[in-house]
């Protein structure tokens, strides 16, 4: 076979391979970029799972001077829904002085509390947790003069902060914590933006922050007397971890309470608010949206009412952000939303340009109401929530809320309980499903009683949404805590609803058994737990009580 | 008698003779006695008889002297035939032609000239009277006529000789050369050859006859040389013609005249130098023997270094005949040297011819200057040309490198003394990773000989192992396409292989692995093709090309092996390349439908690389631990690879503008307008070059990562692909395309010319930083506090970041989370030894379990699973973690787009890792938990042994021990001193570490895992070091006797093929044989017909290691080396067989 050589099939294979690969390289970059997995953990707060090592989690800002009138006395609060206990040491940084660490055990299933002034006194004290194994979750409650707040602490530290939302208003103190667990020091700049404009003040640019140290900058006395100010922290060198803590004493008919606040790690074209101003709450609640990029960007703050199909939908309000500016939209305000209706929020660009969103929530204080809080809005969606239920006793109000931001999946969602060392299966919602767009309310408080060390996890086989509110009796505030999705669950959200998506969905899709059971007795612990719900298109509650253990 | 007087011959002494006695001369003309010695002679000799028959000269008897021929009746038989009157006297033995002639000494009385003749010439019939008439028109002692070849008195042989004043033979005329009457000028020369010499006879009594010491070949030499001293003259005199067979050849052996020539040319300069000149010249003759020594045995000629030094050894025994012969000459000495060596050639013949064939090696046809030949010699001043431009844009485009050396950039990394490199090939751990107990690899060991064989000049070896290689992929294909008969094929081939931007892209990235694969395969194809037997590579199909030999398929299999283990001794992925190439043109084969020799290519590729392993034992035992031991860990850096990259071979910072388009118009050519062989090769080329761009692309797109070789070096194979489909383009275009009417095919080929042309401007673009954009500084610099502070202990340094921004190899990180690079890209990590990189670090191996700890830290670190990623790595001893973010350090880097940004995230977050300024280039972070390799703690500490749960706080246990051993007592071995009661962690992985205190070996328990702590008992001087297994250093032993049994059975087997190939050419049934060309004029008008005969598929291709050195000492010294085989007829000139080649010496040979 070595005689004349063929020569077209030579010149029909090498264009076809030639074409073949050209086709398939389009359809290849055609495809988007994703986000990095390390830069979805870096959005927010994440828990880790339970195989990890070890958990480290930072808790910038709290007073510690052990004053029951301190400004805003720090306890952090570590909860444990692994099977295993969790030991490992807290180490408590003051504002100055040395670092003391003492040793904590966190029982499995359980939950430990340590006063952070317990440990070390200092006028501001940031504390950092270090324990061993996954599944562990880290928040802190601060308690003052002008009311309580809880928040989470951050899992990772980063090169930027934002803070859309804040006050430099007569009778407000509004604090920033900056806290470098490194070694090493960190350089920052820090600019403002208010109603009057953006200011980077000289003192604040390239501030040292000391490695190992927190550093407090009083914002409401270097921007004074300003509606509005958004804060961004940038560090050239370094990375910090940065909470806002802002106090309003209700002067002049203003909110008045106490609440604290981790930055936005990250700029994003979508943020939820699973949680809004719940309907038997008269507070004003307002949207800030930051936009740190180069370029203006026009923004959508969808309202999700629930049960649309009898409380309509809400036209989106719309409003173009300056580049490095930031704006406000108060939803209250405004008559197309019924004060008497549940709703969620949803904040997108719609340019697909990246901004930070952030909720204010706050009331005059009166004898049956009133408090402070503000919400980072959720960037992401996971499939696993790990979230503490917040201290029993003096709640009036507990609001757990899972919403399903997209626009065509169902997700089922299943929830436990873990307290006293065990996991607890809370009954029928422990196997529920969320059509797309739909949210569900869960009314904890009377789980709550007796189960101090209680926290919970929420999973989906389609991602979803967790916040959580909280009202106080005995120092009446609101509260409004995000849960922890788990590291490895998170994604962008993808195909979120809007508005016109909810009156696309197709009602034949939605199956009978959707509400969750009426009515379910379920064992929880040896004794009995009742859950007892409505549900319609577009939202559900659902009330779980149950014998204290 | 005088010499006038007339001649008065005595009857000889008849032994058996026809005719016993010589007849008195009847004529006044001078007595001219013809002495013609016989053994043996064949066919011819009734031709001779006759030839001397016919002379008109009337003074002339016949002196025949049998010189011990086996049939001595029929010789006298042939002679009485046709010789009647002449004289036959038959000696006993056969001393040489000689001292046979020497017989006339005795034999004859009163002649006035001896004719010495051998007996295979053929006289005209009035060449005697001329001579002799010359040799009174001229006073001349010795005469010579002009010898002209027997079967074509056309073609001249000689008109007289020249020589050098070492006796080296200088021949006036160009053998073979077409007579016409250029030469027929009386003049004087140095010596007459031994065939027809017209001497007077008192001077050849008074010089004393010929040497007898000097049994056959040199004697006409000494004779004249001897004469010349005596003050006679020796002249040629062209008008007599002399028809010579030079059938000696026949009757010796190659080795014995090759000896004897040695022999005979240092005797004869010995015996005629006066004594100061002897001493000048003694001397410079032992240093150009030692030369020729030299180059005898690289060039694997043993026989001929062993017959040049025996030379000197045979006249170091002769020395008493010489001395006598020097007195008797002496006597005689009538003029200084000066005068002789006026006659003589200036300086060395042998080196000369050298140079001359260095500077103008040319393609011309057997035969003499023929109008082809001519042609030929054109081309030579364009190939010439071409390779001054070549070497001048290589020169010229890296003339910053060569005047401020390569940088430590990517592969590039410094090298070793030749002691260190020896130590680590030697010992049974290697340092890499966190140490294993495994077979060092090979390179170490080449490296280490070579290193010590430049005097440990390193610096040097290192320069030449990377510049050196592109220069020797282009000598490759010069020397692969050479068959294919057209200088102009070449010199398309060679270019395009110079513009096509593998080897610059290379260089400016660092990568060693790709310049190893694009210098060497060109080599390796050659072996490919010859394998195949195809034409033009073999005879299959079409006759063979220009220079092509025979070789056994086992010598093809074990060369291609040890090609590819003396890549792979510095880049393994070489191996699975090498069968690649294999699979690509049996592939090329399919599409042409032409599958004859497909079996022997995947023999060559596969059997090649199975020799390369066994070549490669016992490092490549380690390859069975993983394929990527063997391919590394490989990323396409800051440069994406998308098709059209690809097809432009812009793996780099060159090839992707437009232009780089304008190499593929051209290969594509031959695909339109190429026949016969031409197509077929051209499609196999394209074969080649599509896998490789198919498996680069694959690698670009990021599949199969970590399965591939690095996609530039799979393009190094492409690169020759399209070179070699250039190169054939050509030669269709000379041969093919006239026959074509003219149509579009013109058209694609004035657009191909056009598209070749075009293609030089980005390769001179690319030479204008001088540097091929290779960064101007490397980390070393940046890096070099991290070779600081060895009294706190040894430490390790983790390298992480994109594989190919990392300065040393290391393996894959398989940590999804944190390698966002992108899909061809891969992250990759690696540790070195308590500074930045060296070659120590050039070879990873496998990833070992131990080494596997790094992985685990750094995935748990990116999981999220620990902020105290530096306490998880204090028990691995690991001080600072470095992640270069380019490829060099600022300002030196041009791209920027290696930055591990969630790498880099995480790394930030580590609680225990400050960062350190020092270069936007590179991210150093200090590890604050870090512990020494070898720590001293407290007897009562125990460390974890192991298994999973470890806390990443376990470091504190170390964090308070002290360093100890921090004295480096050379390769795996360190000393110092320590107190008694205490445990010492070595942090050092692997089997057989020994702690000694005070020569009380430590005992040992395992911790970590992966680690060992010894308990010590006394204080003490202490050492640790690792003892390699007597198993490992035999293996070792064996490994290098492996390689010494491959080479010397290379060499031997290809001298003997080689000689078996020209003894066999010797044995031609007629004497007449012509060249057995296969005159491929007639069938391919535009193929030179300068082709030996080879009916089973010869090949040109060289042969493994003494081809590399071909290629970096010099192409032409392969045709020096083979000169010496031929240089047994006396006639022969270096220099025109360097023009002739085989052939013409086959042609000798065969006459």
């Amino acid at each position: 076979m070595s005689g004349r050589a063929w020569r077209f099939p030579a010149l029909f294979i090498i264009p076809a391979l030639i074409t073949a690969g050209v086709v398939v390289q389009d359809s290849r970059t055609n495809a988007t970029e994703e986000t990095s997995v390390v830069q979805i953990n870096e959005m927010i707060a994440v828990a880790s799972p339970s195989d990890a090592l070890s958990t480290t989690w930072y808790c910038p800002a709290g007073t510690a001077t052990g004053d029951a009138n301190g400004f805003a006395e720090q306890t952090v609060i570590v909860a444990n829904a692994n099977d295993v206990d969790s030991n490992g040491v807290i180490t408590v940084i003051p504002e100055q002085g040395v670092p003391v660490t003492k040793n904590i055990s966190v029982p499995a299933h359980g939950r430990t509390q340590v006063r952070v002034s317990d440990v070390a006194k200092s006028p501001w004290a940031s504390a950092l947790v270090e324990v061993s194994g996954g599944m562990v979750t880290v928040n802190h409650e601060l308690r003052g003069p002008a009311g309580r707040s809880m928040s989470a602490c951050a899992s990772s530290p980063s090169t930027t902060w934002y803070f859309p939302a804040g006050t430099s208003i007569a009778g407000s103190r509004s604090v920033l914590a900056l806290f470098n667990p490194f070694p090493g020091e960190a350089t920052v700049d820090i600019s403002f933006d208010t109603e009057d404009g953006a200011r980077t003040p000289q003192q604040l640019q390239g501030m040292v922050v000391p490695g190992g140290r927190v550093t407090i900058v009083e914002v409401s006395q270097i921007v004074t007397l300003r509606e509005r100010v958004a804060l961004t922290v940038s560090a050239r060198i370094g990375r910090i971890v940065a909470e806002q803590v802002l106090s309003v004493d209700g002067r002049g008919g203003a909110d008045h309470g106490l609440t604290s606040v981790l930055g936005a790690t990250i700029a994003a074209p979508v943020w939820t608010f699973p949680v809004a101003t719940p309907a038997a709450v008269d507070a004003n609640e307002r949207i800030a949206v930051f936009n740190p990029g180069d370029t203006d960007s026009d923004v959508e703050v969808q309202v999700l009412l629930d049960d649309p199909s009898v409380n309509g939908t809400v036209e989106p309000f719309e409003v173009s952000v300056p580049a490095h500016r930031s704006t406000e939209i108060n939803l209250v305000s405004d008559a197309r939303i019924p004060a008497s209706v549940g709703r969620w929020l949803v904040v997108r660009t719609i340019d697909g340009s990246s901004v930070v969103a952030e909720r204010w929530i706050g009331s005059p204080r009166s004898a049956a109401s009133g408090g402070l809080t503000l919400t980072m809005g959720i960037p992401v969606v996971a499939t696993t929530w790990l979230g503490p239920l917040g201290t029993g006793p003096d709640l009036s109000m507990s609001q757990l809320v899972i919403a399903n931001p997209s626009a065509s999946d169902t997700a089922t969602i299943s929830m436990r309980l873990h307290s006293k060392g065990r996991a607890i299966d809370v009954g029928s919602v422990s196997n529920f499903r969320l059509l797309p767009g739909q949210r569900t309310v869960i009314n904890m408080a009377s789980l709550l009683v007796g189960r101090l060390d209680s926290s919970y996890v929420i999973e989906s086989d389609f991602p979803v949404v967790v916040g959580q509110w909280m009202q106080s009796s005995s120092s009446l505030d609101f509260i409004t805590l995000s849960p922890f999705p788990l590291r490895g669950t998170l994604t962008m959200p993808m195909n979120v609803i809007t508005s016109s998506s909810i009156s696309e969905i197709d009602l034949s899709q939605i199956p009978e058994d959707n509400s969750v059971t009426s009515s379910t007795s379920t064992p929880v612990d040896g004794s009995m737990a009742t859950t007892s719900s409505t549900s319609s298109l577009g939202s559900s509650t659902t009330t779980v009580s149950a014998a204290p253990n | 008698m005088s010499v006038s007087d007339p001649p008065s011959l005595q009857s000889s002494d008849p032994v058996g003779s026809v005719i016993d006695d010589i007849d008195e001369p009847e004529s006044p003309a001078p007595a001219v006695v013809l002495v013609m010695v016989a053994h043996d002679p064949g066919w011819w000799f009734e031709d001779t008889l006759s030839s001397v028959a016919l002379q008109d000269y009337p003074s002339l008897s016949v002196l025949v002297i049998d010189a011990q021929s086996p049939d001595a009746d029929g010789l006298r038989t042939r002679v009485a035939a046709t010789l009647p009157d002449a004289h036959l006297r038959r000696i006993p033995t056969n001393p040489g032609f000689g001292s046979s002639a020497n017989e006339a000494l005795v034999a004859v009385q009163g002649a006035v000239f001896y004719l010495f003749c051998h007996d295979d010439v053929r006289l005209a019939p009035d060449a005697v009277r001329l001579l002799v008439e010359e040799a009174y028109r001229s006073n001349a002692g010795i005469v010579g006529p002009k010898l002209v070849q027997w079967s074509d008195s056309q073609r001249l042989l000689s008109v007289g000789m020249g020589a050098d004043r070492f006796g080296q033979p200088a021949p006036y005329v160009e053998r073979g050369d077409l007579d016409q009457e250029q030469h027929d000028g009386v003049r004087d020369v140095f010596y007459i050859p031994g065939a027809a010499t017209l001497v007077r006879t008192d001077l050849f009594e008074a010089v004393g006859g010929f040497d007898s010491e000097m049994s056959f070949h040199g004697e006409d030499l000494d004779l004249c040389w001897r004469a010349h001293v005596a003050g006679a003259r020796v002249i040629a005199a062209p008008a007599a013609v002399v028809a010579h067979l030079e059938a000696l050849g026949d009757r010796r052996p190659v080795d014995d005249r090759r000896r004897l020539q040695a022999r005979h040319r240092l005797r004869a300069m010995r015996v005629s130098d006066s004594f100061g000149t002897r001493l000048r010249a003694t001397p410079e003759a032992a240093m150009l023997s030692i030369l020729e020594i030299v180059q005898a045995i690289l060039l694997g000629r043993f026989r001929r270094a062993r017959d040049i030094s025996s030379a000197w050894m045979w006249n170091l025994r002769q020395r008493s005949s010489a001395r006598t012969r020097r007195k008797s000459l002496a006597l005689l000495r009538k003029v200084p040297d000066s005068e002789v060596h006026a006659f003589q050639a200036r300086g060395s013949t042998r080196l000369s011819s050298f140079l001359r064939t260095r500077v103008v090696r040319s393609e011309t046809a057997i035969g003499g200057r023929t109008l082809v030949s001519n042609l030929n010699a054109a081309r030579s001043s364009t190939s010439f040309l071409v390779w001054l431009v070549i070497i001048g844009y290589m020169v010229v485009g890296s003339r910053e490198v060569l005047l401020h050396g390569v940088p430590a950039v990517g592969d590039f990394q410094t090298f070793l003394s030749p002691g260190q490199m020896l130590s680590r090939w030697a010992s049974g751990w290697q340092s890499v990773g966190l140490g294993v107990s495994s077979s060092a690899p090979s390179g170490f060991g080449f490296l280490g000989v070579i290193g010590g064989l430049l005097f440990g000049a390193v610096g040097l070896l290192r320069s030449l192992l990377i510049l050196g290689l592109w220069p020797l992929g282009v000598i490759g294909i010069w020397r692969l396409t050479r068959p294919i008969g057209s200088g102009r094929s070449r010199l398309v081939a060679t270019v395009a292989y110079v513009v096509i931007p593998i080897a610059p892209n290379a260089l400016a990235q660092g990568q060693w692995g790709t310049l190893v694969v694009y210098g060497l395969l060109p080599w390796i194809l050659i072996h490919f093709a010859a394998a195949s037997g195809l034409s033009p590579f073999g005879a299959v199909g079409d006759p063979a090309g220009p220079g092509v030999r025979t070789r056994p398929l086992l010598h093809r299999v074990v060369t291609v092996g040890l090609l590819t283990a003396v890549g792979a001794a510095i880049d393994p992925a070489l191996l699975p390349i090498v069968a690649f190439v294999g699979v690509g043109l049996v592939l090329g084969g399919l599409f042409a439908g032409q599958l004859a020799g497909a079996g022997r290519l995947l023999v060559i590729g596969f059997g090649g690389v199975v020799i390369a392993l066994v070549l490669q034992l016992p490092w490549s035992f380690t390859f069975l631990n993983g394929w990527g031991a063997i391919v590394g860990v490989t990323s396409n850096g800051g440069y994406p690879l998308n098709i059209g990259d690809v097809l432009r071979f812009g793996t780099g910072p060159f090839g992707s503008g437009f232009i780089g388009w304008s190499v593929l118009f051209t290969a594509a050519l031959p695909l339109f307008i190429g026949r016969r062989w031409r197509l077929g090769w051209s499609v196999r080329a394209w074969a080649l070059a599509l896998a490789g761009f198919c498996l680069a692309w694959v690698s670009g797109e990021g599949w199969l990562v970590g399965v591939l070789p690095s996609a530039s070096s799979m393009l190094a194979a492409s690169a020759l692909g399209l070179a070699v489909a250039a190169g054939l383009g050509m030669a269709a275009f000379e041969s093919d395309l006239p026959n074509y009417h003219f149509g579009w095919r013109q058209l694609i080929s004035f657009l191909a010319a056009i598209a070749f042309v075009v293609s030089f401007v980005p390769a001179l673009t690319a030479s204008m930083s001088g540097r091929w954009e290779l960064p101007r500084g490397d980390f070393n610099r940046s890096l070099v506090f991290l070779n600081e502070g060895t009294d706190q202990g040894v430490s390790r340094v983790l390298w992480i970041g994109d594989a190919s921004a990392l300065p040393l190899s290391g393996w894959a990180l398989d940590a999804p989370t944190i390698d966002n690079l992108g899909d061809s890209r891969r992250l990759a990590y690696a540790t070195t030894m308590g500074g930045t990189p060296s070659i120590a670090e050039q070879w990873a191996g496998a990833q070992t379990d131990t080494t596997a700890h790094l992985a685990d830290a750094l995935r748990t670190a990116a999981e999220g699973g620990t902020a105290r990623l530096g306490a998880l790595l204090a028990p691995m001893s690991v001080r600072y973690i470095v992640v270069p973010v380019a490829p060099a350090p600022d300002p030196y880097a041009r791209s920027r787009s290696y930055v591990p940004t969630d790498l880099l995230s995480v790394l930030d977050a580590q609680l225990d890792l400050g960062a350190i300024t020092v270069n936007p280039g590179v991210r150093v972070y200090r590890n604050a938990a870090w512990a020494p390799v070898f720590v001293e703690i407290a007897a009562n500490q125990e460390l974890p042994q192991g298994g999973t749960g470890l806390s990443d706080r376990t470091a504190s246990l170390l964090g308070s021990g002290s360093a100890v051993l921090t004295e480096p007592d050379g390769y795996a071995s360190w000393a110092g001193d320590i107190s008694s009661g205490s445990s010492v962690y070595s942090a050092l992985g692997g089997d057989d570490w020994k702690l000694e205190v005070d020569g009380v070996i430590a005992p040992s328990t395992p911790a970590f895992g992966w680690s060992r702590s010894f308990a010590v008992a006394n204080e003490g001087s202490a050492s640790i070091l690792h003892e390699t297994p007597p198993l490992r250093r035999y293996l070792l032993l064996g490994q290098v006797l492996l390689w010494i049994a491959a080479a010397v059975w290379l060499l031997r087997v290809r001298v003997r093929v080689e000689e078996d190939n020209d003894l066999s050419a010797i044995g031609a049934p007629d004497g007449l044989a012509k060249d057995k060309s296969i005159d491929r004029s007639s069938e391919e008008p535009e193929v030179q017909s300068n082709v030996s005969s080879n009916a089973s598929g010869r090949d040109a291709s060289p042969t493994a290691v003494d081809d590399i050195l071909l290629a970096i000492v010099g192409e032409t010294l392969a045709a020096a080396g083979r000169e010496d085989d031929t240089e047994a007829d006396e006639t022969s000139s270096p220099g025109k067989e360097t023009r002739t080649g085989r052939s013409g010496r086959r042609q000798r040979r065969s006459s």
